[in-house]
């Protein structure tokens, strides 16, 4: 894993996480004032799943982290059972794509995209 | 009106077998969702697809842990601006706190409907009973206006012609005579179970716990195997597909008395393939019932006697057949 962030964000954000990030922003043509959000939804084989969108639409509530100016934000019901995870990109012969480490999920499934707390 | 106590009578069951009946189901409770997310946050939750759930359509479900486990046994039905499930009362609240759980950014809320009780309609005569509450034979959600019953639902509990009806608390009497009057006979609890148990549905509560897997109490027709993710649905698909179901609920019977709840019991070869969940006695003698056996024995059946039951080894219980899956085509559109 690369460096994270602050030790007292809600979650941690890997450098490579952040960089996949700001990357996507490009890609997808987000207008500026764009940032990502991360948030649990019900889903999945273990009944909770991560969900990464982009928005413009910010609460008043929200957890935000800004790295390297780079926004995410995290709602305070996500923020919950999101608390001390580490956001994570990982690229390689066996696939790509955002990892969650989250020290309160009790199970996951098979696939890892869904968790229990 | 039949007192629950009672053990099933032939009018009763000749009723609910061949004529038209209905039976007091006080368990039953109706909870309302609404919201935008409604529908796919129940989809991601139920074993069931309700994402293609038509206008008014009604269909069998189960919430199952994230092990699969069972939780509750549901039906939904798709209102105009709603998803109705019906849900046993004892059932509420722990299905209502596991979705909670798994509530986070989703605009979806719930509320239990105040309809406080529910009959069950049985019976392939029960034309004549629906008409006389204003409701017609179509099987889908009905709302009929100015009636005593507030919603209607066809469901395959215990034959393809069953309805759910729901009325308010203050009603109930008058359906009860509605139906009367139309040539309903109003049976008891135990001749309701009584053709459960003949016909295989197994119900949480009396043969179901959250001990047991989704399709071992038979309820492969509550579960949709190819809608992708949901609570529980890793194991469920790994049983399905592999095929390797240890036990089944399986329906069994004998003559005589029917034998204790638990009662453990053996092959030919006095090995331990079983217990027994339910029974009941039938009213033309002997019993019927719901038992778990393990896959070997179901692969292989023979006879099966009760264990610790010297005087009716070889007489008691006889192998009626694996469970038999309620027919979904009541479901269809």
């Amino acid at each position: 894993m690369s460096q994270s962030t602050q030790s007292n964000d809600v979650i941690q954000v890997t450098d490579s996480a952040v960089r996949a990030i700001r990357q996507a922003l490009i890609d997808e043509a987000h207008p500026a004032g764009a940032f990502l959000r991360v948030s649990v939804k019900g889903g999945g084989c273990s009944g909770l799943s991560y969900d990464l969108s982009f928005t413009t639409a910010a609460r008043d509530d929200d957890h935000v982290i800004e790295r390297e100016e780079v926004k995410i934000a995290i709602d305070p019901k996500s923020a919950l059972v999101l608390a001390g995870t580490a956001l994570d990109y990982t690229s390689g012969l066996n696939g790509k794509g955002f990892v969650f480490q989250n020290p309160n999920a009790t199970g996951t499934c098979g696939c890892g995209s869904s968790f229990s707390v | 009106m039949n007192c629950d106590d009672a053990p099933p009578t032939t009018r009763e069951y000749d009723a609910l077998l061949r004529g038209a009946a209905f039976v007091d189901l006080p368990s039953e409770r109706l909870v309302r969702f609404t919201g935008a997310d409604r529908v796919t946050f129940l989809e991601s939750q139920l074993t069931q697809k309700l994402a293609d759930l038509a206008p008014r359509e009604v269909r069998p479900a189960a919430l199952a842990d994230r092990k699969g486990h069972a939780v509750a046994d549901l039906v939904v039905a798709r209102d105009d601006d709603a998803l109705l499930v019906c849900v046993r009362s004892d059932r509420v609240d722990p299905v209502l706190s596991l979705l909670d759980r798994h509530r986070f950014s989703e605009d979806v809320a719930w509320s239990v409907a105040p309809f406080e009780r529910a009959l069950l309609l049985a019976g392939p005569l029960t034309e004549a009973l629906l008409a006389s509450l204003r409701l017609t034979t179509r099987r889908e959600l009905q709302r009929p206006v100015g009636a005593p019953v507030l919603v209607a639902m066809p469901i395959a509990e215990i034959s393809p012609h069953d309805w759910l009806l729901f009325m308010a608390p203050e009603s109930e009497v008058e359906v009860r005579a509605i139906l009367s009057m139309a040539g309903g006979l109003e049976v008891g609890a135990r001749a309701f179970h009584l053709r459960r148990m003949e016909v295989g549905v197994g119900w949480f509560g009396h043969e179901l716990d959250e001990e047991r897997l989704i399709p071992e109490g038979g309820w492969s027709d509550r579960v949709h195997y190819a809608k992708g993710c949901y609570l529980g649905q890793e194991t469920l698909a790994r049983l399905h597909y592999r095929g390797q179901l240890n036990w089944l609920l399986s329906r069994v019977g004998g003559s005589g008395q029917a034998p204790a709840v638990s009662t453990r019991l053996l092959d030919a070869g006095a090995a331990d393939v079983g217990w027994l969940a339910s029974a009941e006695v039938r009213p033309e003698g002997g019993w019927s019932g719901l038992a778990y056996l393990r896959r070997a024995f179901r692969e292989s059946p023979g006879p099966l006697v009760q264990a610790g039951a010297a005087e009716v080894r070889g007489a008691g219980v006889e192998w009626r057949g694996e469970v038999r899956p309620f027919t979904p085509t009541v479901f269809a559109k």
